[in-house]
């Protein structure tokens, strides 16, 4: 028997002999109600030790999916200027230094660049970082070395970050380790917010006292006691509320998470937990990201002063905001410089240099995050046919993307200055433009409307607009696929017509000038575009060929086949027009439109590719003909205009489009390595009083000047042949005869008869035996 | 058609290409999108090109009044794409991670190539040739073709996209389609 029980025994023996004693009575009582509480306490602290262990344990931090844009490829010959090497660096955040000995650091001298890249785990492996020595000239690179003067063939730049994909609850962090937290950021952090962190054991008996004693003096909360761990746990576990049963919890939960964890742990996820500050609705959590937020670079680049004001941040990010309140925050980071220096963490000297140190703050907008809404707003769509959102938002994974942001940068500054032009005079006006690469199909910039970063309708992706006549090159296309019956020279009739809708009505469709034309050559009647020949030819080889033909370049929603549609009654999003004129562009071979390149887990595992695929969609000489149109549209069709932007010799392709009131207008074309869509117009569907050519094109063109695009040069596929035509009668000719011209045919197209210059003695017998054989 | 097309039958480099070789291996273990194994090859076999023999190089046309001021022929024969030193490098690692069975490697670092030179008919081919070894055969099918659009009179070239082409073909049953490839390809010679 124990003591225990014998005194129980004991106790009883006394109730019995003194049974009708109150005082007993209440006693007991008292003692079952101790022993109750010890008991809950007990459990309670149990409960506690499960919820922090099952937490902390299993804390697997939701690290949003980072989201990176295209690393820049740097090798001779490459079209890169000096200016769009700088703008990326400091995309990048490299520092102008005299001599790059470490990573992340350049220096210019005139067209010459030393850059010390940065290692980065990119899809394909580890880069090292290298020190290059970069020779510009003019419009590309002209030369690329190692620092020790060795010719490199190939290098790239880390891949910018331009975004991350975090969860509902708006948490975004880089996870960092212990072992990548800068000595000088841990010492500091200790000194400032718990110089008993080594010792004690989840509170800080001392630290409080000392709390309690500055707070009486100062009759106010000047001081905290909390330890990291307390601090660690109350972001952890707890809400905000400030009450003695928390502080309780707190403090319970402290110790316990002490007896279970290292402090290299505890210090791992405080760096990892802390916020630090808030753009806009993100709020940033850990050291890692704020060192990004702040500085456009990775924590280890990280200067004294830096790290310091990182440390300052952590008692009121919004009090002590460097970009709101730079005084303040300069006034705190110079404080916890002192308190380093006091406690001997840093010497006097090194403490007094830091403080000089500016805040050195990179500007709001510099910010990787949210700077490329719309575009984001495509990748998270691709991403989200593949990964749950969670996946997305949690785990971590490094998503490689496609986006240019030097593309996106000067396309969002010539549509600003583009529409701000057209503007005059005008009000409410709106626009979309979406660039692509042209054989790949790798989408480079997403622009949702006039206001750069702004997240708000993406028109690229969701204004669902008529598209006019950018839907013409399918009509033609369509036609010039029965090489038997349609060439560049068939004549078409430009006369009024009245059409029959399935529902009963006429539609008698009318030319944008009013006039017809009479006969006209089918180039013309495209590079033109002339509705009246348009609606003919389309109703002669009919509207489901059309319709066919529209589904082939790439078009997905369903398509009525109304005659309306030959003239652009058919309402898409510029990402749809891009996805056509993008099978155009590259001659005949779709390639569905990327945002994605690759994803890759947190560890820098491959996990999945996106990869180039390109399906022959539509013949490939048939196309060749309708894009040799497109270019004559720009050299002087309806897009002519577009020589005050870029020189005829680019030889672009492109076309325009106008709906009903002048509702949208639209430029969509092509250069030899990009494809751009433009649309302009109004949220309200009301008329935006422009056309594709005095609208849309003004923007198109103004960011083929700034993007610097490829001249187009077409290749003739095999089955093309150029012959000589007589052009007053569409006859063939010879190169002697008097203004005759070349023209592309599909071999078996060519026209047999001879125009009245052609001698039929000229030609040998051998050169009639060769023809009958090819005919 | 004039006497200089008969010279240009006659005067016909007869080169042959090395024999595809196609050691199957089995992919990487990454996912690729869009990878579905089976994939219908009949839907669109690609248009038959009509070749022709044509060695031609006509003149710019000399347009004045005319309409069609459109169409300047770029030379018929060009020379064989030249590849950067950056592209030669990507293709030395493509060839290196295809011995090695790294087939998804390989294949990006084609893309990556083709990134620099979009129009080197060469890449397009080397890049079909791995999707042919994946067993993708649809996609190899396409990307000889596009080999075949960009490779303009490099006979070498389009012979080896023929037969990759034709053997696609065989590969998922269309025996048809692969006889009329290897005719195209025998007419490439």
């Amino acid at each position: 028997m124990t003591r225990h029980s014998k005194s129980r025994h004991r106790q009883r023996k006394k109730t019995k002999r003194r049974s009708k004693k109150k005082s007993s009575w209440l006693r007991r009582w008292l003692v079952k109600i101790g022993l109750l509480s010890c008991l809950v306490i007990a459990a309670y602290s149990v409960y506690l030790d499960y919820v922090v262990q099952h937490e902390f344990a299993g804390k697997r931090w939701a690290v949003p999916a980072r989201v990176y844009g295209r690393p820049l490829e740097l090798y001779p010959g490459a079209a890169v200027t000096a200016d769009q090497l700088l703008s990326e660096l400091k995309r990048l955040g490299y520092t102008k230094v005299r001599y790059p000995k470490q990573v992340g650091g350049y220096s210019r001298n005139g067209d010459r660049f030393l850059v010390h890249t940065r290692p980065f785990v990119f899809w394909d492996g580890k880069a090292p970082g290298q020190l290059l020595d970069l020779q510009f000239s003019g419009t590309h690179l002209s030369s690329l070395r190692s620092a020790s003067g060795n010719s490199l063939s190939l290098a790239r730049l880390d891949a910018p970050a331009v975004g991350s994909i975090y969860p509902a609850h708006n948490e975004d962090r880089v996870l960092v380790k212990r072992s990548d937290l800068p000595e000088a950021l841990v010492r500091a952090l200790i000194a400032v917010e718990d110089r008993g962190f080594y010792q004690h054991f989840g509170v800080d008996a001392k630290a409080i006292a000392r709390a309690l004693w500055a707070n009486l003096r100062a009759r106010g909360v000047v001081q905290g006691g909390s330890t990291l761990t307390q601090q660690l746990v109350k972001n952890f576990f707890l809400t905000r509320e400030r009450s003695l049963w928390r502080k309780a919890n707190e403090a319970l939960m402290a110790m316990l998470l002490e007896r279970r964890y290292g402090k290299d742990e505890i210090l791992e996820a405080y760096a990892n937990e802390i916020y630090l500050g808030q753009d806009g609705k993100r709020a940033i959590h850990g050291f890692g990201l704020a060192s990004y937020f702040y500085f456009k670079r990775p924590l280890h680049e990280l200067d004294l002063p830096k790290l310091a004001l990182l440390v300052a941040l952590v008692r009121g990010p919004s009090y002590y905001d460097p970009r709101r309140h730079p005084e303040r925050a300069k006034k705190r980071r110079d404080l916890v410089l002192d308190i380093m220096r006091d406690q001997g963490v840093i010497s006097a000297t090194v403490a007094k240099k830091a403080a000089l140190a500016s805040l050195e703050v990179a500007g709001t907008k510099g910010s990787s995050a949210g700077r490329y809404p719309a575009f984001m707003d495509l990748v998270r769509r691709q991403l989200h046919r593949d990964y749950r959102g969670e996946d997305l938002t949690s785990e971590g994974l490094r998503i490689f993307t496609t986006l240019d942001p030097w593309i996106q940068q000067q396309s969002e500054k010539a549509l600003a200055e583009q529409l701000s032009r057209l503007e005059a005079g005008k009000k409410g006006l709106q626009s979309a433009a979406v660039i692509a690469d042209s054989q790949s199909g790798e989408v480079l910039a997403v622009l949702g409307g006039r206001t750069a970063g702004f997240a708000g309708f993406n028109r690229a992706l969701d204004a669902v607009r008529p598209i006019g006549s950018l839907v013409k090159p399918a009509v033609y296309l369509t036609a010039l696929m029965q090489p038997d019956r349609f060439n560049l020279l068939s004549p078409l009739e430009d006369t009024p017509l009245s059409v029959r809708n399935r529902n009963g009505d006429t539609w008698t469709p009318k030319n944008y000038d009013n006039k017809s034309h009479g006969t006209v050559p089918l180039h013309q009647g495209l590079a033109y575009s002339y509705n009246q020949a348009t609606v003919r030819l389309g109703m002669s080889v009919g509207l489901d060929s059309v319709a066919t033909t529209l589904r082939d370049l790439g078009i997905q929603r369903p398509v009525k086949t109304y005659p309306s549609l030959l003239l652009g009654a058919v309402s898409l999003t510029p990402l749809e027009v891009t996805q056509i004129y993008q099978t155009l562009a590259a001659g005949g071979f779709r390639s569905p439109l990327r945002a994605i390149r690759e994803v890759q887990t947190a560890e820098g595992e491959q996990l999945q590719r996106y990869p180039l695929t390109v399906k022959q969609a539509v013949p490939a000489d048939s196309v060749y003909l309708v894009n040799q149109v497109l270019q004559k549209v720009v050299r002087n069709g309806t897009g002519r205009a577009l020589a005050s932007f870029v020189s005829p010799q680019m030889n672009l392709a492109g076309k325009t489009g106008t709906t009903d009131d002048l509702r949208d207008s639209w430029f969509a074309g092509f250069s030899g390595d990009k494809v751009a869509v433009v649309w302009v117009g109004r949220d309200d569907n009301k008329s935006a009083g422009l056309s594709g050519s005095t609208g849309a094109l003004r923007v198109w063109g103004k960011i083929m000047q700034r993007i610097q695009p490829m001249a187009l040069e077409l290749w003739p596929p095999e089955s093309i042949e150029a012959v000589w035509i007589d052009p007053a009668s569409g006859l063939r000719a010879e190169e002697h005869c008097a203004g005759a011209i070349q023209v592309p045919f599909i071999s078996g197209s060519v026209p047999n008869k001879q125009a009245s210059c052609v001698s039929n003695t000229n030609g040998s017998i051998f050169d009639t035996l060769i023809e009958a054989i090819f005919e | 058609m004039s006497k200089k097309a008969i010279l240009g039958l006659a005067l016909l480099p007869v080169l042959l290409t090395g024999c595809l070789e196609s050691a199957y291996r089995a992919g990487a273990p990454v996912r690729e999108s869009g990878q579905s194994p089976v994939q219908s090859v009949s839907k669109r076999a690609p248009v038959p090109v009509r070749q022709r023999s044509e060695p031609a190089t006509p003149q710019a046309a000399d347009d004045k009044e005319v309409q069609i001021a459109v169409y300047t022929p770029p030379p018929r024969f060009r020379p064989k794409p030249v590849a950067s030193a950056a592209v030669s490098g990507l293709v030395e690692t493509a060839e290196r991670q295809k011995r090695s069975g790294d087939m998804t490697g390989a294949a990006a670092t084609m893309e990556r190539a083709l990134r620099i030179e979009p129009r080197n008919a060469h890449l397009w081919n080397q890049l079909a040739e791995v999707r042919l070894e994946q067993g993708q055969f649809a996609q190899a099918e396409d990307l000889a073709s596009k080999s075949n659009a960009l490779a303009a009179a490099d006979r070498d070239l389009r012979r080896n996209n023929w037969l990759l082409i034709a053997k696609a073909r065989r590969s998922v049953g269309n025996s048809a389609g692969a006889r009329l490839a290897e005719n195209k390809a025998n007419f490439s010679r």
